[in-house]
């Protein structure tokens, strides 16, 4: 089950500015490598130094393809796409090395993981540690674990988590 | 080896610098399959195949459970994943539901070593110039 609590923001529609309510996602701690590599040990018969020495060649062997302009589709997790931001330049020639302004990972869940998330649950925070109040106002916010997307301050500028206004 | 690319002709549309241009894009050199990866895991480590496909399947049962859960997974030199929610908005606090979140998505943050990796891979033209509209 994920919780989430009530988000007041400012958005441009045709009509002009106005206030709308979103619900944000309340995420949990972060778990950590060690701690994968422990539950690994859990579930399987083998030792917990040898499940993180498989985490490592895991990042490893994606970083080492996608360094060489692969994309590597990882069965269960998704699909990692390299790519090149640049600048559109005049000529022929002109297109080079130079013109990249950035190289980076793109990121799509599998398929699969996809249609397992139509099946979560949600369930409202307690408005005590929501930020917006029931009438409206801003409250306070404790939970020190919420933010989320790739913006501050919440949501996903990202295509796939564009804000509907 | 190095991060590969090609050039396209394009047609810039918006903005001050339109018209038909040229612009370097990501040559993708393939797609690399579970099993390869598999293969690379075993070479680089002194687990079976057998160890190497029981723990890359509990991998993935691992991080579906956790973003299930709300929570993230920090996997290290490769990235962060965390669920976010593609959501609509309402007028009043009192209309938001469940029904506002459209769809769970899961964000990738990339570790700094990955990052820094992919920023200083090498560069390389691909010998075939194949420009779109030729």
């Amino acid at each position: 089950m994920i919780q989430y609590t009530i988000e007041k923001k400012k958005v441009n529609t045709s009509a002009g500015e106005e206030i709308k309510y979103y619900p944000k996602i309340v995420r949990a701690t972060t778990m950590s490598t060690d701690r994968i590599a422990e539950l690994l040990e859990e579930r399987t018969t083998i030792h917990k130094a040898e499940a993180y020495a498989f985490l490592e060649a895991f990042a490893k062997g994606i970083t080492h393809y996608l360094m060489e302009a692969f994309v590597v589709e990882a069965e269960g997790l998704g699909i990692f796409t390299p790519y090149i931001n640049a600048v559109a330049v005049d000529t022929l020639e002109e297109a080079n090395e130079k013109s990249i302004k950035k190289k980076g990972v793109r990121y799509r869940p599998t398929s699969t993981m996809d249609t397992k998330f139509g099946t979560i649950k949600f369930a409202k925070a307690n408005l005590d540690s929501a930020h917006i109040n029931a009438d409206g106002t801003e409250g306070g916010n404790d939970s020190g674990n919420q933010g989320g997307g790739t913006t501050p301050g919440g949501g996903n500028t990202g295509p796939d988590g564009d804000l509907v206004g | 080896m190095a991060f590969v690319y090609k050039k396209k002709k394009t047609n810039v549309r918006l903005g001050k610098n339109k018209g038909e241009k040229y612009i370097v894009a990501t040559s993708n050199q393939g797609r690399v399959t579970d099993a390869e990866l598999k293969e690379f895991i075993q070479r680089n480590s002194t687990l079976s195949e057998q160890d190497v496909s029981l723990l890359y399947r509990s991998l993935a049962t691992i991080i579906e459970e956790n973003i299930n859960l709300g929570m993230g997974v920090n996997l290290k030199n490769l990235g962060v994943f965390s669920p976010n929610f593609r959501t609509k908005g309402s007028a009043s606090v009192e209309e938001v539901t469940t029904d506002n979140i459209e769809k769970v998505v899961v964000n990738f943050r990339p570790a700094t070593k990955l990052r820094d990796a992919i920023d200083n891979a090498p560069v390389q033209e691909t010998r075939k110039f194949k420009l779109k509209h030729e």
